[in-house]
């Protein structure tokens, strides 16, 4: 069982990363989804704490571990179609963005939702999902494209 | 509605508060919870058996595989070749081709230190001669507002641009739609202003295709028709749409005919083969193979992968997928499997697969009238691989240090990659034939400060970079 000072230092890291990896899996797979594979990632975590010390970027390896067991144990399941987020009877969003974002590819949905949504940089966002930059820069041209296509947005919105 | 990132950044607002962050209490809850559990066992020795029962069958399948004569050698990872990184890297007998005499480069402009980009004026001209031209390289200082303006076509230097898809002498077509219904082969696609955003149902498909025309394919994610107009091709809000290049018109648009299928991700671009995805791990492949149109199933189904990427090259089609042991296994590595096809339809696995050192990060295919590439990144970087009758695959000599930004793409001159270097620099490379290159660098080695915006990408036949307060453009003039 690990000592006090292990469990401290975890839990540090826990605060300290556990809500960004949460916005990022929750950006994969859904709100639900999301929220569970954090759990599942952190749990990972724990029981593998020595070894992801170590590790040079650990929150971008603990997303791999959240993703993986999200899509294996979450499959098929609808993403983004919580009608409280939606907005219910009133609105504040466009209704159809969370369609449109569920039909975006992963990469482009998770780049986008991290960048514009959650206020990430694209450095910050290439380093967590392990690809170059130009890449993550490359899926949030494409995805916003594919969104103003979908929602009929001008381009210039 | 107030703007679309406006939008984005709502919802994922409510999307952080209705989905409260992970506290260690509640984990520690978890964990204790789940320790109470019953799990199953380990049982050791029975274990142990079975894998040595498994290790003795393996040996003896190895043993019988080896020694029949003239096998193939299948299946077999593959590692290119890798040569020290240089300037320019050939293969002998593969570079016959005159490149320069071959080269169809844009339009030399007269100065380009006067080019002005959203009202700035050039902080330096660099130019560089490579084999394929002059390569110019123009630095701007200046803060973007919007860094995806960088991107926005007005924001290219007029000399640099790509003419527009040439159609001279070909009158304005009256976008109408024509009246396919029945069987007939239609001679012209489509199509009026009247009538854009029609949807087509899967039935009457074969039908209002275009596929009776020569010269219908024309590359990557683009169809000719009609004696010189373009389609772009792409697969949204579940249907594949086909649009005008020159004014993003859109002028076809297919649905397929369950609505609950919703296709995602278009995989297989550009021609009489798409592929679509839609929740994790399924996937179809929907073909039109000139005769007969549908969703098949395709050749990696029931397999766990990461990645798919296919293309059309020559008369055929190319499909690679990054496949792993299992959706659990986090400390294996991945493989790359390769299937070609002629008709869409029936698929070929190659015979070979290339190891990968961890899963893949990234695959990217492309076809050309008679070659396809493939762009393969795991843990250990990038490497290019180069076929031309999709069965043999060559390692290209370049060693490609940093992980690649966009590319190989298809350009007005050849092939295009843009690559960042782990020393925070950003690399061009550009070749005629795909197997010789010119490596040069867009951008210097730069510094940026924690959180800035770093990186390099393509767009048309530039190479662009952008860092805190300057960005780059180079391309040939």
């Amino acid at each position: 069982m690990p000592d006090d000072e292990t469990s401290e230092s975890f839990t540090g890291f826990v605060r300290r990363v556990g809500p960004r990896l949460k916005q990022s899996l929750i950006a994969a797979l859904g709100g639900e989804a999301g929220r569970e594979a954090t759990c599942e990632a952190l749990a990972w975590a724990w029981e593998n704490w020595p070894r992801l010390q170590n590790m040079e970027n650990p929150a971008g390896y603990l997303y791999k571990v959240g993703r993986n067991r999200g899509i294996s144990t979450l499959r098929r399941k609808v993403l983004f179609t919580d009608p409280e987020i939606a907005g219910g009877e009133e609105p504040w969003v466009e209704p159809a963005l969370a369609g449109a974002l569920a039909r975006l590819g992963e990469n482009q949905r998770v780049a986008i939702l991290l960048i514009h949504g959650f206020g990430w940089t694209y450095r910050e966002v290439a380093r967590h999902l392990d690809l170059a930059t130009g890449t993550v820069q490359t899926h949030v041209k494409r995805g916003m494209t594919k969104l103003r296509h979908d929602l009929k947005v001008d381009a210039n919105v | 509605m107030s703007d679309l990132t406006t939008q984005i950044r709502e919802y994922a607002t409510r999307l952080d508060e209705r989905y409260p962050d992970v506290s260690p209490e509640e984990l520690m809850e978890r964990l204790v919870s789940r320790d109470s559990q019953p799990r199953r066992r380990w049982n050791g020795p029975l274990v142990a058996i079975a894998v040595a029962v498994l290790v003795v069958l393996l040996g003896v399948l190895t043993y019988l595989a080896s020694s029949q004569q003239g096998s193939p050698v299948v299946d077999q990872p593959v590692r290119p070749p890798t040569v020290p990184s240089t300037s320019v890297t050939t293969q002998e007998g593969e570079l016959a081709t005159d490149i320069t005499a071959a080269s169809t480069l844009p339009t030399v402009p007269s100065d380009p230190t006067t080019m002005e980009v959203d009202g700035l004026e050039p902080a330096e001209v660099r130019t560089v001669e490579t084999s394929l031209g002059t390569w110019t390289t123009l630095r701007y200082d200046g803060e973007l507002a919007d860094m995806e303006a960088l991107f926005n076509p007005s924001f290219r230097p007029a000399t640099f641009e790509t003419p527009a898809f040439p159609n001279p002498g070909l009158p304005e077509v009256d976008w109408h739609e024509h009246d396919t219904s029945g069987s007939a082969v239609v001679g012209q696609v489509a199509v009026s202003t009247a009538s854009i955003g029609g949807t087509f149902d899967w039935e009457t498909l074969g039908s209002r295709l275009p596929s009776g025309l020569p010269g219908w394919i024309e590359g990557e994610r683009a169809i000719e028709f009609d004696g010189g107009h373009v389609l772009d091709v792409d697969l949204v809000a579940g249907a594949v749409e086909f649009r005008r290049r020159d004014t993003g018109e859109l002028a076809l648009r297919l649905v397929p005919p369950d609505a609950s299928i919703s296709a995602q991700q278009l995989v297989g671009e550009g021609s009489r083969v798409a592929s679509g995805r839609w929740e994790p791990e399924i996937w179809g492949l929907f073909v039109d193979n000139g005769e007969t149109s549908g969703w098949v199933e395709p050749p990696w189904s029931g397999r766990a992968v990461d990645y798919v990427d296919g293309t059309a090259f020559g008369d055929q089609f190319v499909l690679v997928a990054s496949v792993r042991p299992d959706w659990e296994e986090q400390n294996r590595s991945s493989i790359i499997r390769i299937w070609r096809s002629i008709d869409g339809a029936n698929w070929t696995e190659t015979g070979l697969s290339f190891d990968l050192d961890g899963f893949a990060r990234d695959l990217d295919v492309q076809g050309d009238e008679d070659s396809v590439s493939l762009r393969l990144e795991d843990d250990s970087g990038a490497r290019l691989f180069v076929s031309t009758d999709g069965a043999v695959w060559d390692g290209v000599g370049v060693e490609i240090e940093g992980g690649v930004a966009a590319g190989p793409t298809r350009v007005s001159f050849g092939w295009m990659m843009v690559v960042e270097g782990d020393d925070t620099s950003c690399h061009v490379y550009i070749s005629r034939d795909l197997r010789s290159w010119d490596s040069l660098q867009l951008a210097p080695l730069f510094d940026p400060p924690d959180g800035a915006n770093w990186g390099c990408s393509i767009d048309g036949d530039h190479a662009i970079a952008l860092a805190e307060g300057s960005y780059w453009i180079g391309g040939f003039g």
